[in-house]
């Protein structure tokens, strides 16, 4: 099954302290009331863009996130551009949370209720699809136009911490990466 | 420098979940599983025959919807990578993401199908207050 971590260490790679960044969604299956919602989040996460049962907070953007941007990024009109479109990843990503509470919350009502209907559980996916969509858009504008402003190289510098993070990552997986070393 | 970023590209992106899997992670999935099934059998008591086939026939229901959540995440696993790897790479396009998402959407859209489909036909085995009783959130 695709789970991944609840939590995930980061070596700050500035001043090699640890922190622990709560990632975007934990698939823990709560139990409230003695009820196991093991079953209804198997029914709600693929109709869901993302959401567990229950979601850690996004994590925070650390101060050393500016510097390294700023270190790496010679001209600092540039780097200022890359941080600000970076903001507009984080709002992205902060709607998409928000959706996703909403609509995992919405899926727990619908399939608690014995008389809802397949075209109401259609209608909820589309709507969360469209918002998906339209959320995903903000991102990859975003993401790209950050490329757009820098080099590969500057690219790689300020992509370092997350690329030691997810190569790490992709090794623990249980299907091997042999296609993709 | 993206690590909350890529967490959340990659849930929004792909789906509930980034590559891969911790095996305290499936095995609490598994517990789950396994709790819910016990959960039926007292929600429905096999105190009658029919109630013994009906109890069944939602255990199959169960073991099909982790069947297509399964199927999906052999996909998932693979394309997940793949993302991760456009996602950190320069020269990546928007088409290159395009033609993975697309897959994993198709795949996530026939497993959704699936799942809804197995979540109707549990409900016929069972009456209003069993479904209740296992899916309520007051409990």
């Amino acid at each position: 099954m695709g789970f991944q971590p609840e939590y995930l260490e980061e070596v700050d790679s500035m001043n090699g302290t640890v922190r622990q960044s709560a990632f975007f969604m934990s698939n823990r299956m709560v139990k409230r009331t003695g009820h196991v919602w093991g079953v209804a989040a198997i029914m709600g996460f693929l109709l869901m863009a993302g959401c567990a049962h229950k979601q850690a907070a996004p994590p925070q953007e650390t101060v050393n996130l500016k510097e390294l941007v700023h270190r790496e990024i010679a001209d600092p009109v540039r780097a200022e551009k890359i941080l600000a479109l970076m903001e507009q990843v984080d709002a992205g990503i902060n709607a998409q949370w928000a959706m996703n509470q909403q609509a995992e919350q919405d899926f727990m009502m619908l399939n608690a209720d014995y008389n809802s209907t397949p075209e109401q559980f259609q209608r909820h996916m589309e709507s969360v699809k469209a918002s998906r969509d339209r959320n995903r858009q903000v991102i990859m504008d975003a993401y790209f136009q950050v490329k757009a402003l820098t080099t590969q190289k500057e690219w790689d510098a300020i992509s370092k911490p997350d690329r030691d993070i997810l190569m790490e990552f992709i090794k623990k997986t249980e299907v091997p990466d042999k296609a993709l070393n | 420098m993206f690590i909350k970023s890529i967490l959340l590209i990659g849930n929004m992106m792909v789906g509930p979940f980034m590559p891969g899997v911790t095996m305290d992670r499936y095995e609490r999935m598994v517990l789950d599983i396994n709790q819910t099934r016990a959960m039926v059998r007292t929600v429905i008591p096999s105190t009658t025959i029919e109630n013994e086939t009906r109890c069944k026939a939602v255990m199959l229901e169960m073991d099909n919807m982790a069947d297509a959540v399964n199927e999906y995440n052999a996909v998932f696993s693979i394309r997940g990578k793949e993302i991760v790897h456009l996602y950190l790479s320069h020269g990546s396009t928007p088409e290159d993401f395009q033609k993975v998402l697309g897959q994993m959407d198709s795949e996530k859209e026939k497993a959704q199908k699936k799942i809804i489909e197995t979540r109707f036909r549990m409900k016929t085995f069972m009456t209003t207050e069993e479904w209740k009783a296992l899916f309520s959130p007051q409990g």
